[in-house]
């Protein structure tokens, strides 16, 4: 590749400074995506080359729309359907793991996945779009190459860092306390907090077992409206598989709403014993996109705190 | 994963169950048997148990 097609060092610079910025964007969210899906290193090497790719196709835009080559931009449009692809692939893939796991996921929460891994690409796309142009709205300014690699990248940070903000879900923590309930058997029959959840545990081991072993987790709306969230069916999915991942299960799981409280109450038998690890499970686990309905839950939080 | 159907009813021979649909029904001796056989089938099967208020023993898989 000689003469003028050859690409300039300057915009080789701008594509790789740019496709840089925009594959470390994905691999600081990645440490984020680990708890919810866990598949390490191989997961995780995937979305690294996925986000390579849509950070070098946001790099090489600017370049392209700079040489008249208007129809390069194209590549965006075929990048995005791409990337559906990406939220189409994880959750035939999570599906697939469904009857592996100690509690099913449930639709709602592979969906979030899926859809929280699809936008993660963006973020690549986006990081490294807009380090290029501002490389090369600093190059035309006329500043020297060092400025324009610093304003370049703390550009592409300041982009980052806001669209994480924005795309940043809430937990169950935000709109409920989570605390340890007091487990009882009365026969054949299990309460929490005097609340009843199931009468399965006819046997007396069973009895025995939960009595002796079981833990539970009693989550409480910090609001009445936030009890719409809560009592969703895949939101409670979502909880009882995190808190059955983080613990195990050595036999027994149960979700329970009571209606006159607002209470959500999750018991099983743990293979671990750490009711604090249990809880923070729960805090920490997501409130669902497809489960929010209240205006305070859908807020982001773009600025901070 | 669960699909919470009744899959078998261990009684005695004073309860009268006149349709098990799929399930199957195991009549015991006495009080004693009847819990044994529910517990052998309950742990072959890991299957659930619900004790009725008549005695009737249900497992639920």
């Amino acid at each position: 590749m000689e003469g003028k097609n050859a690409i300039s060092p300057d915009d080789l610079m701008l594509i790789l400074l740019a496709t840089a910025m925009g594959t470390l964007a994905r691999y600081l969210t990645l440490k984020i995506d680990y708890r919810q899906y866990p598949t390490h290193p191989n997961g995780s090497l995937i979305h690294l080359v996925i986000a390579f790719i849509a950070a070098a196709i946001g790099a090489v835009a600017i370049p392209a729309i700079k040489s008249n080559n208007y129809t390069a931009v194209t590549f965006l449009a075929i990048a995005i359907q791409h990337f559906r692809d990406v939220r189409k692939t994880e959750r035939e893939s999570l599906k697939d793991l469904e009857c592996t796991e100690f509690t099913p996921r449930g639709e709602a929460y592979i969906d979030g996945i899926a859809k929280t891994f699809e936008s993660r690409n963006y973020f690549s796309l986006i990081v490294a779009l807009s380090t290029a142009a501002t490389i090369e709205l600093v190059r035309y300014l006329g500043l020297a190459l060092p400025f324009q690699t610093a304003i370049g990248i703390i550009v592409g940070y300041v982009v980052f860092i806001g669209i994480r903000r924005f795309s940043q879900g809430k937990t169950v923590g935000d709109i409920a306390s989570v605390k340890l309930g007091v487990i009882e058997v009365r026969d054949s029959e299990l309460y929490v907090d005097g609340v009843f959840v199931s009468n399965t545990i006819g046997t007396k081991n069973a009895q025995k077992m939960v009595q002796a072993e079981g833990l539970a987790v009693v989550i409480e709306p910090l609001k009445d409206h936030y009890r719409v969230t809560l009592d969703n069916f895949g939101q409670r999915k979502a909880m009882l598989f995190e808190a059955t991942r983080s613990v195990g299960v050595k036999r027994y799981h149960y979700t329970r709403k009571d209606y006159e409280s607002g209470k959500t109450i999750i018991v099983l038998v743990p293979l671990l014993q750490d009711a604090e690890k249990l809880i923070n499970i729960v805090r920490h686990t997501p409130l669902l996109e497809s489960v929010k309905k209240s205006h305070s839950v859908m807020k982001s939080n773009i600025l901070g705190d | 994963m669960k699909q919470n159907s009744i899959i078998a009813a261990i009684t005695l021979s004073h309860h009268k169950v006149p349709h098990s649909g799929e399930a199957f029904i195991i009549e015991a001796s006495n009080e004693e048997e009847q819990y044994t056989l529910m517990q052998d089938i309950a742990k072959a099967l890991k299957a659930d148990v619900v004790k009725l208020s008549n005695g009737i023993f249900i497992l639920i898989g």
